[in-house]
């Protein structure tokens, strides 16, 4: 199947989602629940995801939220989300005739983003809308504590990529959070021939200074790396810039993808990592929490990407597509 | 690549890459060149991957060229197949649901194995067939004239290697390797996406799945020496980074030195803790010196005999760095790395001109220390009382008369007076105490020449983190690098390590604390090593080293294990007295002396102690603050 992604950045008011399904993430964190508060969904098409684990700090007052909603809440137990979203797709289509969905990715981890991504995109037909928003979280001192790394593997077995041939080169694409030491373990561990770095620029100043100094001003040492900047506002622009590298890279190299920081940067790395499968496989790193869960307030906004699924289709359709899209936006 | 020094790890740099690099280390690339099976042992960073790749063919053409070198060549006359290791099958199967496949991924990654050990033989027979080694002095007995032999060999290892079709070319057999290895790529999907895939429908579908890494390599041998009418032509399997491989390839290359060809030599390159049960494997465990040659890549023995060795190789590696980065030539350079760095205040005996008076009042630098440490810290004063040393008199005498008055004492003596607490303070009840000298800077003993280029370890992937930037701030001023500044880009390389170092998790014996890092151990080591250094009574020989002793829970020895070899601690000595690798229970174990300075330590081995003394002096974690990124180089202690 010939298949594209057209990724557009959102802007806000995001109007233009008024009748989409809604999916997003009960977690611990006050922020999971600022998307699904601040805009206006309708509670027939909601669904939100209830952690299992983790039920800490917020999650009580996110759950509240979501039942005083009337949200259809859905347990992350397996098999239980992908029939809560191929439901919603349907009726979404019944109703509608055409299925967009908007995932909020700010509060999932990334084997649940990975989940809810790659099943969204599986089911949607030609020419339907996946938007996939994140709000930024407001800044707060982070805990500085030297914190080793519990687990880490593909984010979901389809991003898993493949065994190659050892002639292949080994290219990184890493994006920086905050965690101290984190990304340069990565770097050791992968020890890429080359790597790609990307570095966010959010709304809030001191978050750059934070990962500055979590990860050594950016310098990781002897290595053969290139830093990339991207724009929280500019996510489209990330994708292109990631799609770009893998083009250019995978015919002989195996890629991994590891995209600590922002979630929006995570959904970004999914999109691309099932597009180039099997030759990128995208990879999580779990980080235990720093003595103990930290809470986490949005910054007050949202940012987002359309994902537009394109499939079977000439370039010259896509042109219109994103043409459309443009005039829309 | 540009700068050689680009990457400091050569497993995904080219041979020839390498090669322009290397620094040799003569012994033990000696050690590998004879013709036995060697098990190479070191830390990360301290050159193995280097030191194996080094013997390809293919390295050997671009930088053997001095007449040293040309002798090393002359040296081996087996032929080199290098095999790497990489971790992508532990990511591809690495999910829970892959679990229930176990016996299917043991099967597959033994295969995988076999896969590169396929493909290393095809690109040695490359290298060796290029006929351009026939004309390179030195090397001209690796060239094999193939003539028109290489599709009658292409046709054999279709056959012994179930490539299916006939294959006339060594191109062909690689191109039907890729189809193999898509094929086993094929089943690992159905496993990673927690499809059950038992070893039986493996191997009904893909018999190659089967073959046996030594085998594979074994079957090549013979044929090529058949084909080519070579049959006394040796070669060596080398096989890199056992440590990432699963333990049961790890156990299945070990048993290898037992009993492969004797057309071959088995070269593996490891890191010194395992935690496989190598006793487990009986009487037939393969034995040190019988079995192979242990070459030790860690410069430490017992009494640290060999620590002017590892500055040896790490003042070498400095100069060629300063050389790189000053595009000096070889041929024109003259040593400069004691001018770029300035000496240290700590030089290692008869290391410096000046060491006799440094002990000559009133200016010799030790004198002016010893005398302001008896001046301001009680216990020493006691300390030297009691041993009647006279220090205006420490001048005097020989060498090792003076051994035996100050020289040992020296690095105690430095670090009391940069860290101890002497500042005496009146509390408020009027009690008197004494507080420590208010520092956040790494003090000067730990920064120079000397001092730096014992805590490189001879590790040269150390050497080049901790001096690379150095070197290029000395070219950004062409002046000597202050000690502050180097205080700086040190504290910096410093933090690196730790943070590297803090990703280890240790899994808790008592399963009370979820996220327990390495670093609560080495925090709890380092601060009980300080407080014998720095504390109410002046130890002349205060611990700096401990013993895995028998009380010491599993879960820490594996933890201390994977640390060491990241090049956290070091041993000193082990149960076998053989460096061997594998279990460190009973070895002797001292920081890396990278982290001294982060505990305020003698950069010198001292006493011994167990580690169960150590964990037993811990407070609980409860009232333990565990480490933070800001504490490092601002506070010690708990």
């Amino acid at each position: 199947m010939n298949e594209r992604l057209v990724v557009r950045n959102l802007s806000v008011p995001f109007e233009k989602m008024g009748n989409s399904a809604f999916i997003y993430c009960i977690g611990y964190e006050t922020r999971s629940r600022f998307i699904a508060q601040e805009y206006k969904w309708w509670p027939e098409k909601t669904i939100a995801i209830e952690y299992s684990i983790g039920q800490v700090l917020s999650f009580e007052a996110n759950q509240e939220f979501a039942r005083q909603s009337g949200f259809k809440i859905v347990s992350d137990q397996h098999t239980l989300i992908e029939a809560a979203i191929r439901q919603t797709i349907a009726s979404q289509r019944e109703s509608e005739g055409t299925a967009n969905i908007t995932i909020d990715v700010s509060s999932m981890d990334r084997s649940l983003m990975s989940r809810v991504l790659l099943n969204v995109l599986d089911k949607l037909d030609d020419g339907e809308t996946m938007f996939v928003l994140y709000s930024p979280s407001a800044f707060a001192e982070r805990k500085t504590n030297l914190v080793p790394i519990t687990n880490s593997g593909a984010a979901h077995p389809r991003l898993a990529g493949q065994v190659s041939p050892p002639d292949s080169g080994r290219v990184a694409l890493l994006g920086l959070g905050y965690e101290y030491g984190v990304s340069l373990s990565i770097l050791e561990a992968h020890e890429p021939d080359i790597s790609f770095i990307f570095r966010p620029n959010g709304f809030d100043d001191r978050f750059r200074q934070a990962v500055r100094d979590a990860n050594f001003g950016f310098d990781f040492g002897e290595r053969n790396y290139e830093i990339i900047d991207y724009f929280l506002e500019d996510m489209a622009g990330a994708y292109d810039d990631i799609s770009s590298l893998v083009l250019s890279t995978k015919h002989n190299s195996t890629i991994i993808a590891v995209p600590m920081g922002p979630k929006i940067l995570s959904a970004v790395m999914i999109l691309a990592g099932r597009l180039h499968q099997p030759q990128l496989s995208v990879l999580r790193y779990s980080v235990a929490p720093g003595g103990s869960y930290q809470d986490v307030l949005p910054e007050g906004l949202a940012v987002g990407i359309s994902v537009t699924v394109i499939r079977d289709r000439e370039v010259s359709a896509i042109h219109r597509i994103m043409s459309g899209q443009r005039s829309t936006l | 690549m540009n700068d050689p020094f680009e990457s400091y790890n050569a497993r995904f740099v080219a041979p020839q890459t390498v090669a322009e690099t290397f620094i040799l280390r003569h012994k033990q690339f000696a050690s590998l060149c004879e013709q036995t099976n060697s098990l190479l042992i070191g830390p990360r960073g301290s050159g193995k991957t280097t030191l194996l790749k080094m013997l390809k063919v293919g390295a050997q053409v671009v930088a053997w060229k001095s007449r040293t070198q040309a002798n090393a060549l002359r040296r081996f006359r087996f032929c080199p197949i290098y095999v790497g290791a990489d971790r992508q099958l532990e990511f591809v199967v690495g999910n829970p649901a892959a679990e229930e496949n176990r016996a299917s991924i043991s099967l597959l990654s033994k295969a995988l194995l076999s896969f590169r050990v396929k493909f290393a033989c095809l690109d040695t027979a490359k290298e060796i067939s290029n006929p351009a080694l026939r004309d390179i002095e030195n090397l001209s007995h690796q060239f094999v004239d193939l003539g028109n032999n290489e599709a009658k060999l292409c046709k054999a290892l279709s056959s012994v290697w179930d490539l299916g079709d006939q294959t006339l070319s060594f191109l062909e057999v690689r191109l039907r390797l890729y189809w193999q290895l898509a094929e086993m790529n094929r089943f690992l999907d159905r496993i990673k996406h927690g499809l059950n895939v038992s070893p039986r429908e493996i191997l009904d579908r893909a018999q190659y799945l089967s073959h046996d890494p030594i085998r594979s390599c074994e079957s090549f041998v013979a044929l090529f020496n058949e084909i080519l009418d070579q049959p006394t032509k040796i070669w060596a399997l080398c096989v890199d980074e056992l440590e990432i491989m699963p333990d049961d390839l790890q156990n299945y290359l070990f048993s290898g030195f037992r009993s492969i060809d004797h057309r071959m030599v088995l070269k593996l390159a490891t890191s010194p803790f395992s935690k496989i049960d190598w006793r487990g494997l009986g009487k037939d465990r393969p034995m040190a010196g019988n079995d192979y040659t242990t070459i030790n890549l860690g410069f430490t023995t017992k009494h640290d005999t060999r620590k002017n060795d590892a500055r040896r190789f790490s003042a070498r590696l400095l100069e060629a760095l300063i050389a790189a980065e000053g595009h000096i030539k070889k041929r024109d350079s003259r040593p400069l790395g004691s001018y770029v760095l300035g000496r240290s205040p700590i030089t290692e005996a008869n290391t410096s001109p000046d060491q006799k008076d440094a002990y000559r009042p009133p200016e010799g630098i030790h004198y002016v220390r010893f005398k302001a440490l008896y001046e301001r810290d009680l216990a020493f004063k006691q300390f030297i009382r009691d041993r009647s040393i006279d220090i205006d008199q420490m001048h005097l005498g020989g060498e090792n008369k003076r051994a035996g008055n100050a020289r040992k004492y020296i690095w105690q003596v430095a670090c009391r007076l940069a860290y101890a607490p002497l500042s005496a303070f009146t509390r408020p009840d009027q009690s008197l105490g004494e507080r420590p000298p208010s520092r956040k800077a790494l003090a000067e003993v730990y920064l120079g020449y000397d001092s730096l280029l014992t805590m490189c370890e001879g590790n040269p992937r150390i050497t080049i983190s901790l001096m690379r930037p150095l070197v290029k701030r000395y070219f950004g001023t062409s002046k000597s690098i202050s000690f502050e500044e180097q205080s700086t880009l040190v504290e910096e390389s410093i933090k690196k390590y730790v943070s590297l170092l803090s990703t280890i998790r240790v899994v808790d014996p008592k399963n009370q604390i979820q996220n327990m890092s390495i670093i609560d151990l080495i925090q709890s080591i380092g601060s009980f090593f300080s407080d014998e250094v720095v504390g109410p009574v002046f130890k002349p020989e205060p611990p700096l080293t401990f013993r895995i002793d028998n009380a010491v829970p599993k879960e820490y020895v594996d933890a201390i294990g994977a640390a060491m070899n990241q090049g956290a601690f070091v041993m000193l000595s082990d149960e076998s007295g053989l460096f061997d690798h594998g279990s460190i229970k009973d070895a002797r174990l001292r920081f890396s002396y990278l982290l001294c300075p982060l505990y305020h330590l003698p950069l010198a081995i001292g006493g011994q102690t167990n580690l169960s003394r150590i964990l037993s002096t811990r407070r609980p974690r409860t009232t333990r603050r565990s480490l933070t990124q800001d504490d490092l180089f601002s506070r010690v202690g708990p």
